[in-house]
């Protein structure tokens, strides 16, 4: 694919860091890297390295202790908690290893959230039957998480991230809770959504399969990216 | 923003909660059926004791001469007021003791009511039981006819054709049953009513009248013929439709008002319930939450959805509460009517019921206020890792919130009580002692957090758990209810070392759950402490009216048992009371009616020139003898009696209450700062003690001396077959106290 100049996300020096006791523990040692859009870039690393924390920051959940953080050019690391819930509503798209579906709701109606908040143009069910005719659950649609397989429901949560069109969509673990069929139907899917929407895809994994399948490969170590993190990886090169 | 996807998301949110759901419906529904419910009995009582005041009165203004009576010819210038067009009616009636016999049966005491039939009553009518639909003029009209009310029926066992024999003051007469009173109607059982013409053709004597009725064709007017009646007869007590009801409102205002409270200490109650329930509910959704926000849901958009959870349980709950507590109204209706005496018709106002869902929706929102506005606090992050502990913010955030919630429900409980005050100091004092009941539960938390439960016996166990142990001995031996849930917890110190090791482990879970959120674990406990305390305290205060009443009763009759009998049987009934099994102490007295003119000859006029009779306390005794000279006009004159006997005599509270100032010798009362005097003068008639009792019936003669009171009580106060009670109104005040003796209805 080809690669845009243009940052989708960018971190520059981004710290963290926690009181525990009297004592602060850095999370985060300085943390800087940019994804291009378009890219789908893997954040690997040993448990403890700091991954859950990075991804907060970068998703606008979780604040810097210092450092700033750049989604499609714009800094949210200052904003008030409503704009940073825009941001969030229009820029990010998020997908989680539990899938974190809401269970009462249904399988359109999970894709729609996002779409009620906020202001977003078209009709927020024609939006959600077209992504989910997308992932492949057209005739799903009224059906709830609990009526749906692992590989089922974290493809809806594909599809509810995708639903606002953001810049970038940012995935922890997502192939964790499925078997490996399913994990490699679903970075396929991740693959074709990239093709046809163009949109930016992080991963954090410890499936070396996932990062391998990536564009390139974050390697987080302690709490700081690790040399030739910007490396491309073996996706990139396909 | 789409209202159809909010609405879908918070009732499938409640339907998926299952029990937890219904449980918090429960909580408001509880409340709200306790409010609705007790709000409808209040507006019942006060509908009764309000709406037919003008009838209870007997007209627009009730005059009482009781001891003196008041003449024809007295009575001659209400005609004029009625000529002047400031009394559209009025009619008067005197009420005779007598002694009847049916019969050869024995005579029995009952009272007489004498009533012009063609006027009587100007409000409302007579109510017949029999014959059924005829009214009081047909059956009382006729010369030597009477109504029976259904006691003197009883008492006598005459009915209907039948004729009974009659010695009044004003002389024998003779009548026949004509027709049966209905019971309540404010006329007691225990009379007989006859004609005015009836009473006419058997005596000689003019009617001296002892109640005047009158009606006005406005309040003004009222008012204007009431002062003047004060005016023209000082020794009579007015009445006006606006006394009735300003004592009845008094009356029906605090019983509303405390059914009120009750309901709202059991909203309270609901209200802590479906905090607790919507904290745990909401708890358990913070992945939930924190994904919705991950979405760009921001706070506002969570109040809402979660708002609208709380108004949907609200709604619910006030929904059924308020249809149960229609229903259970009636079961507090008939609860009160049976504690007053009283027949109460129910009142289903439908604002009161449909102000059930209000007070659901209220409540739900004021107490889910707090666990929804915690729940949008849930950080994003959640979604990836656990939040952590609560901060200061949060803390901070928790106290404020604690703060409008107790304004709210301030503002709710003006909204239910109308007191603004009463809602302020009641609801701040509830919340600190809630307050400080929750950090005694948190500390026992903490306390049972940190329980060690070990694995063997050792000295230290031991030593930790002994004094614990001997100090909820001494609390059982001081305080048996507590002390044995305390010494079972105690005890259960030393057992658990014996119990099997999977025991041990649950334990030791149970006790650190306990001890982790201790917050939670005063909250439960608190809400179900209030829900303990309110229904202690409902039947606590259920206990403490029907005592009230008991001692009303029993103030105003300071005995168990009470004979009345004519004066010619009396030393029969009083030689045969002593023998009574159980009888503890026995009493009897004479009764006659005096108006006192002088006393220590000073007139009366001279120091009491407004004197009237108080009818409450009409018959009020003095266990004493005292200083006055009297004139009773009654239709055979006693003349004067003078008496001047000691001067250290003790009066009863009775008394005391209707002292002004200290006259005539300033002869001390039973209470230092009262003095005896007007006291006898504004009661009206007086009672003489032992010695002057002799001298009375030496003066006065057998003939007037109607009545020979007997009193016996046991020991262990029996409940009287007939309770005495008073007329017409059992929130009337009681004639009360010391040494007095009762009113004879």
């Amino acid at each position: 694919m080809e690669r845009s100049t243009v940052s989708a996300l960018e971190a520059r020096n981004v710290w963290r860091w926690l009181p525990l006791g009297r004592e602060q523990i850095k999370i985060l040692k300085g943390v800087s890297f940019a994804i291009h859009q378009g890219e789908f870039v893997a954040l690997v690393g040993p448990s403890g390295s700091g991954k859950s924390t990075l991804l907060g920051v970068i998703a606008g959940l979780d604040r810097p202790s210092t450092g700033s953080v750049l989604v499609d050019g714009v800094d949210i690391t200052q904003m008030s908690e409503a704009r940073l819930a825009q941001v969030r509503n229009h820029k990010i798209g998020m997908v989680f290893q539990a899938f974190n579906l809401i269970p009462t709701l249904t399988a359109q109606e999970n894709v729609e959230l996002p779409l009620y908040v906020g202001s977003h143009d078209g009709s927020p069910s024609q939006r959600s039957r077209e992504l989910l005719e997308q992932v492949g659950l057209g005739h799903r649609l009224s059906h709830r998480p609990s009526q749906l397989s692992g590989g089922e429901q974290q493809r809806v949560a594909i599809a509810r991230a995708m639903a606002t069109n953001p810049a970038i969509v940012i995935a922890d673990e997502p192939t964790g809770n499925l078997d490996g069929p399913n994990g490699s139907k679903l970075l396929d899917l991740v693959a074709e959504l990239r093709a046809t929407s163009g949109t930016t895809f992080l991963i954090a994994t410890h499936d070396t399969d996932v990062a391998g399948r990536a564009d390139r490969q974050l390697r987080l170590v302690d709490g700081a990216l690790a040399d030739g993190a910007l490396a491309d990886g073996a996706g990139a090169q396909r | 923003m789409n209202p159809g996807f909010y609405l879908r998301y918070s009732t499938r949110s409640l339907a998926r909660h299952g029990y937890r759901t219904v449980l918090a419906v429960f909580c408001i529904g509880v409340g709200v059926m306790a409010i609705v419910s007790l709000q409808l009995a209040g507006l019942t009582i006060r509908h009764s004791l309000t709406s037919n005041v003008r009838e209870a009165n007997g007209g627009d203004i009730q005059m009482m001469a009781v001891s003196t009576g008041l003449s024809q010819d007295e009575l001659a210038h209400l005609d004029d007021l009625e000529r002047q067009g400031l009394v559209s009616a009025w009619t008067a009636t005197l009420t005779p003791g007598a002694t009847a016999r049916f019969g050869s049966g024995p005579p029995r005491s009952l009272q007489v009511q004498v009533v012009d039939p063609a006027r009587y009553p100007l409000v409302g009518s007579v109510k017949i039981a029999r014959p059924q639909g005829r009214n009081a003029r047909s059956l009382i009209g006729p010369t030597g006819t009477a109504l029976i009310g259904s006691t003197a029926q009883r008492q006598l066992g005459a009915g209907i054709g039948d004729q009974v024999q009659l010695a009044t003051q004003a002389g024998p007469m003779t009548v026949t049953i004509t027709g049966l009173l209905a019971d309540g109607g404010g006329l007691s059982g225990g009379i007989l009513m006859v004609g005015i013409d009836t009473l006419r053709a058997s005596s000689h004597l003019p009617p001296l009248y002892n109640s005047v009725y009158l009606t006005t064709p406005g309040r003004s007017q009222m008012l204007q013929v009431a002062a003047d009646l004060k005016k023209r007869y000082p020794v009579a007590s007015v009445q006006t439709t606006d006394d009735v009801l300003k004592s009845q409102e008094d009356a029906s205002r605090f019983i509303s008002q405390f059914l009120d409270i009750v309901g709202l200490l059991a909203l309270l109650v609901g209200g802590i319930g479906i905090a607790n329930t919507m904290q745990v509910l909401l708890s358990r959704r913070s992945i939930e939450i924190a994904m919705l926000k991950t979405s760009g849901y921001r706070r506002r958009d969570l109040y809402l959805i979660f708002g609208l959870e709380a108004a949907w349980l609200g709604l619910a709950g006030g929904a059924a509460g308020a249809l149960l507590g229609a229903g259970v109204s009636f079961a507090v209706t008939r609860l009160v009517e049976n504690l007053v005496g009283q027949h109460l018709e129910p009142q289903l106002e439908p604002l009161t019921i449909l102000s059930g869902l209000g007070v659901g929706l209220a409540t739900a929102l004021t107490f889910g206020l707090l666990p929804i506005v915690k729940a949008a606090e849930v950080r994003p992050l959640a979604v990836i890792r656990e939040a952590s502990e609560e901060g200061w913010g949060t803390r901070i955030l928790t106290a404020a919130l604690l703060g409008v919630l107790g304004a709210l429900f301030t503002l709710l409980a003006f909204a239910i009580l109308g007191n603004l005050q009463l809602a302020v100091f009641g609801v701040a004092g509830t919340l600190v002692a809630l307050g400080l009941m929750s950090l005694v539960f948190a500390l026992v938390g903490f306390v049972i957090g940190v329980l060690p439960v070990p694995e063997r016996v050792t000295w230290r166990h031991l030593l930790l758990v002994t004094p614990p142990v001997l100090i909820s001995a001494v609390i059982t031996y001081l305080v048996p209810a507590v002390g044995v849930l305390l010494l079972v917890f105690t005890l259960g110190g030393y057992l658990i070392v014996l119990a099997p090791r999977s025991w041990k482990v649950t334990v030791k879970l149970g006790f650190r759950g306990v001890g982790r959120q201790p917050g939670r674990t005063a909250t439960t406990l608190v809400a179900l402490f209030v829900g303990v305390f309110c229904v202690g305290l409902i039947l606590i205060l259920a206990q403490d009216i029907r005592s009230k009443l008991n001692s009303a009763i029993s103030s105003s009759a300071t005995y168990n048992v009470l004979a009345i009998d004519s004066v010619q049987r009396a030393d029969n009934l009083a030689q045969t009371v002593p023998g009574t099994p159980g009888l503890k102490a026995q009493r009897k007295a004479l009764i006659m009616s005096a108006t006192p003119v002088a006393v220590k000859n000073e007139p009366v006029a001279d120091f009491a020139p407004l004197v009237r009779i108080d009818q409450r306390a009409r018959d009020v005794h003095v266990e004493a003898d005292l200083v006055l000279q009297g004139v009773h006009r009654a239709p055979n004159p006693v003349g004067k009696l003078t008496a001047a006997i000691d001067d250290d005599i003790p009066a009863s509270a009775a008394q005391c209450r209707y002292v002004r100032r200290p006259v005539a010798g300033e002869v001390p009362c039973c209470r230092e700062e009262a003095w005896i005097g007007p006291a006898a003068v504004e009661q009206g008639q007086v009672a003489f003690g032992d010695r002057l009792r002799k001298v009375a019936a030496d003066k006065v003669g057998a003939a007037q001396d109607q009545h020979t009171h007997l009193i016996a009580s046991g020991p262990s106060p029996p409940v009287p077959r007939h309770p005495i009670a008073p007329r017409s109104s059992p929130w009337r005040r009681p004639l009360a106290s010391c040494g007095s003796w009762p009113s004879r209805q």
